[in-house]
């Protein structure tokens, strides 16, 4: 008797939690607009809703670390994805060379986004800019200027900390050591940097600033963008002083500059709300977009025209490296391969 | 009688066939075949996706530095997860059972606790926890130790140690432990008895828990990934979703899918050894080990490491970070939609292990085996192999649908399986459809058949003598299936992070976000919540299997 009405309770609560989570989880009527997103839906409910409230459109957002443009792809023409939204530039040129994006040349964007941080056939196009750094311990650092080259100097040895190399942040910028100085030489400048690493690479960018604050290594590689999230969480006030044990260097920034990745984004080609896309990607660039996109994950906004994030602004003026954004990203499998080679996570 | 033997055997197989080819059981002979096919589709998916796109220049690559280190780290994972769940799993059943320790029962919720966090989570807590305190002594070793595929082995063992303890516990109960009192009659020390008695006795229960320890560990994505440790499966999804190599992807899954293969047969032959055993005389004496007092009470740290490591200090690093803190936007979504999977494939599971399970009672044939066998394979298949070849599946369904249905074709392929959670709840239904069977079966094998048959007798329809006898008989064993389901389903990340459509975040998605944008601090609060979520259903789980 006991477990007949535990049965009859559990499948109550069964048909009430199914039905719940079956409803539709957009209203019928309502405008909407579906982003395929590698940036989490938290980072990008400020820029949702200020596009909500400009047009009336909501959006529909899927996050994933991972494998958004193969899902894409399979979907086909059911796919339900009218924006794809990246952190890494390698995933929009291989959305447009697998076909799931569409072109879209809208004056405004060819004005304002830089021909180097664009498609040329307009399938994609930059949101905003991010620098890959070097946090140095303020206290056993003295150096000012160093070179993403110096980091396989033996004098360096034991003393690096950096995540995963197969991480899209550091195959970036292997590829871009690729892409400006060879191969070969990349090979054993991966090599040395791997010679010098105090631990083997793991966990984020935050928590090699940790570890310098730590006193586990005095050198690590990290996002410009995490530099502001740290000095400013008041969540976890902890991660202030791991910015503040840390000090910021350009690397580069007296030869070629800087290596920078995008954020990006590009019409999926079979947008069942094409409008609404074409609608979205015209508001990622306008001025307010930019501000509020800038303020909210700390990036460089694409635009020349918005101001950069005073907690940015004050790490220093950027020189960025002026090589073509795809020329980098044509050697992200030689990178991916590199990094197995030379066994840098081991 | 010698002579008849073949004649009988082949009456035997025909009338087995002839059951199986039975009009009244060809459509269960369908159903099973229904569900077989949805099961194998994936797998199949994945088989001719590596067939298609063989390409020797990317293995000699994958040959010369992926694999060699993806194995390695997936064999030490394997071996060390094995030897950690068998030390604290089969230890802390036995002092359970053998030993003079105080709160019995409390222990045993404690052993069974570390199932309600996922193993990804406490890795979350413990590395938190390293990371905070980076500059105590030791603290730096413990971290990189974690961050080694032993240790990574050594959280799996902790993490999955029930799974042990339970099938060890399970088994203690059913077996005649009457050798034991034999062997100290005859003079043999403890220790001995130990190693020659005991142990032997063990050896299928702890094959069966070691091998569902393998199959979690090679499904796992999450806790690896934040490790930093590149196992075989992490390298499949690596080289499918950052090199953009399906085909080496789906020939890397075929290793895994061996592996898993393998880890599932020895799984089921130790459950087959397992169903032979003696039955246990219940109004025999406790048995006790001859130990000292001392020793007995050394037995508890078995008991109680797993539950301080994998859940207690995880669960206290989770409530110190979230003191003070709001939850996390999305969570009471999140939460709504855990627990509606968790429910949804609970049903679907225990309503498709019920049916396959009734129809090889009333239809009893080698192929229906066969049938269930292959319909409840895909607990051992890892749910990203799972997600990756429901998604291969999409254009084959996509096309066969606008075949049948020109006009309508898109959009109720994008309303039905890319815009709602069913592709998940499928894939979690195949991955899970074997947790509902496991306790089903066992309920329906307790059932004596003379019952229905009175039934029947009384002139009782198979409906109505399922509607009074056989549900509420078997009703204890439904509900534990799908609380078991329920807390596996709310649990899984990685085929609900490769389906989950738009909108539709879980709260193992929601924690994945905010370790993957390295925000712990917000991943602190869900964490809570989850393990909130599976604590009630743990609890109801462990009350109804101990009141079977």
């Amino acid at each position: 008797m006991k477990h007949t009405i535990a049965a009859r309770v559990c499948s109550l609560i069964s048909a009430i939690c199914i039905s719940l989570f079956l409803i539709p989880h957009t209203n019928a009527q309502e405008k909407t607009l579906t982003v395929y997103s590698y940036r989490d839906p938290v980072l990008m409910a400020p820029l949702y809703e200020a596009f909500k409230a400009k047009t009336g459109i909501a959006v529909n957002h899927i996050f994933a670390k991972d494998g958004l443009e193969e899902r894409i792809q399979l979907e086909g023409t059911a796919s339900p994805a009218d924006v794809i939204l990246t952190v890494d530039v390698a995933k929009l040129v291989k959305a447009k060379t697998i076909g799931i994006t569409q072109n879209f040349n809208d004056p405004e964007i060819t004005k304002v986004v830089p021909a180097q941080f664009r498609d040329g056939d307009g399938a994609w196009m930059a949101v905003s800019t991010r620098a890959r750094l070097i946090y140095a311990s303020k206290t056993r650092v003295s150096a000012e200027n160093l070179r993403y080259e110096d980091l396989a100097n033996p004098e360096f040895k034991g003393k690096i900390c950096v995540r995963s190399g197969l991480h899209p942040y550091n195959l970036s910028l292997i590829s871009s050591m690729i892409a400006n100085t060879g191969l070969a030489a990349t090979e054993t400048w991966l090599a040395g940097v791997k010679a010098n690493l105090a631990r083997k690479p793991s966990g984020g960018d935050r928590e090699q600033a940790q570890a310098i604050m730590n006193g586990v290594c005095d050198i690590a590689l990290g996002n410009s963008y995490y530099v502001a999230l740290m000095q400013t969480n008041t969540k976890d006030v902890v991660q202030q002083e791991w910015a503040n044990a840390i000090k910021v260097i350009m690397p580069n920034a007296q030869d070629r500059g800087t290596h920078v990745n995008i954020s990006g984004a590009a019409i999926a080609k079979n947008a069942p709300n094409l409008v609404h896309a074409k609608a979205f990607m015209q508001f990622l660039v306008s001025p307010a977009a930019q501000k509020l996109y800038a303020d909210s994950v700390y990036e460089y906004p694409i635009r020349a025209d918005v101001p950069v994030n005073p907690v940015i602004a004050q790490l220093g003026v950027l020189k960025a490296d002026p090589l073509p954004i795809t020329k980098i990203s044509a050697h992200i499998i030689e990178a991916a391969k590199l990094v197995e080679k030379v066994g840098f996570d081991q | 009688m010698k002579h008849a033997a073949p004649h009988h055997t082949h009456n035997w197989a025909l009338s087995r066939w002839g059951a199986v080819f039975h009009s009244s059981h060809l459509k269960n002979f369908g159903f099973g075949l229904l569900i077989c096919a949805l099961v194998c589709a994936p797998m199949l998916a994945l088989i001719i996706e590596a067939l298609r796109n063989f390409n020797s220049s990317t293995w000699r690559d994958l040959l010369a530095y992926t694999l060699p280190n993806a194995s390695m780290n997936t064999f030490i994972i394997l071996l060390f997860a094995s030897i950690t769940g068998l030390l604290y799993g089969a230890g802390s059943a036995i002092a359970l059972q053998f030993c003079h320790i105080p709160m019995r029962c409390t222990l045993v919720f404690l052993c069974v606790l570390p199932l309600a966090m996922p193993t990804y989570i406490s890795s979350l807590g413990l590395m938190m926890l390293l990371d905070q305190n980076a500059n105590i002594w030791g603290a730096q070793t413990l971290r990189a130790l974690l961050a080694s595929p032993f240790g990574a082995g050594c959280m799996f063992g902790l993490s999955l140690s029930p799974y042990v303890f339970l099938t060890c516990t399970t088994y203690l109960q059913r077996v005649d432990l009457s050798c034991i009192n034999a062997a100290y009659t005859m003079g043999i020390s403890t220790p001995k008895i130990a190693r020659d008695v005991l142990l032997p006795l063990l050896r299928p229960a702890c094959v069966g828990g070691c091998a569902l320890i393998g199959m979690e560990v090679l499904n796992d994505v999450g806790t690896v990934s934040f490790l930093g440790v590149t196992t075989l499966t992490t390298s499949a999804f690596h080289m499918w979703a950052a090199q953009g190599q399906l085909g080496t992807a789906a020939q890397i899954s075929l290793i895994v899918l061996v592996l898993a293969f393998g880890l599932l047969a020895a799984e089921r032959k130790a459950r087959k050894a397992l169903s032979f055993t003696i039955d246990a005389n219940i109004n025999a004496k406790p048995l006790t080990l001859k130990l000292h007092t001392f020793t007995h009470y050394l037995f508890i740290i078995p008991c109680l490491v797993p539950f301080l490591v994998v859940f207690f200090v995880p669960l206290f690093v989770f409530l110190r970070a979230s003191w003070g803190q709001s939850l996390p936007a999305f969570t009471a979504l999140a939460t709504l939609h855990s627990i509606g999977l968790g429910c949804g494939v609970a049903v679907l599971c225990c309503v498709s292990a019920f049916i396959l399970l009734g129809m090889r009672r009333h239809a009893p044939s080698r192929v229906m085996s066969a049938l269930l066998r292959t319909a409840t394979s895909g607990y051992g298949v890892p749910g990203t192999l799972i997600g990756l070849g429901l998604l291969l599946c999409l254009p084959m369904l996509r096309n066969s649908w606008e075949w049948l249905f020109p006009t309508y074709g898109d959009a109720v392929v994008r309303a039905l399986l890319v815009s709602s959670p069913i592709l998940v709840m499928i894939a979690l239904w195949i991955r899970f459809i074997s947790v509902a069977q496991a306790p089903i079966e066992a309920g329906i094998a307790a059932l004596s058949p003379t019952l229905e048959q009175a039934a029947y007798t009384l002139g009782a329809s198979p409906a109505h003598a399922l509607r009074t006898i056989r549900l509420p008989l078997l009703m204890p064993a439904v509900l534990s299936a799908g609380l078991m389901v329920g807390i596996d389903s709310i649990k899984e990340l990685p085929a609900t992070l490769l389906l989950h459509p738009a909108g539709f975040e879980t709260l193992p998605t929601l924690i994945y976000a905010a370790t993957h944008r390295e925000a712990y601090e917000e991943a602190a609060p869900a964490a809570l919540v989850l393990i909130a979520c599976c604590l009630p259903i743990l609890f109801g789980v462990l009350k109804l299997v101990a009141k079977r």
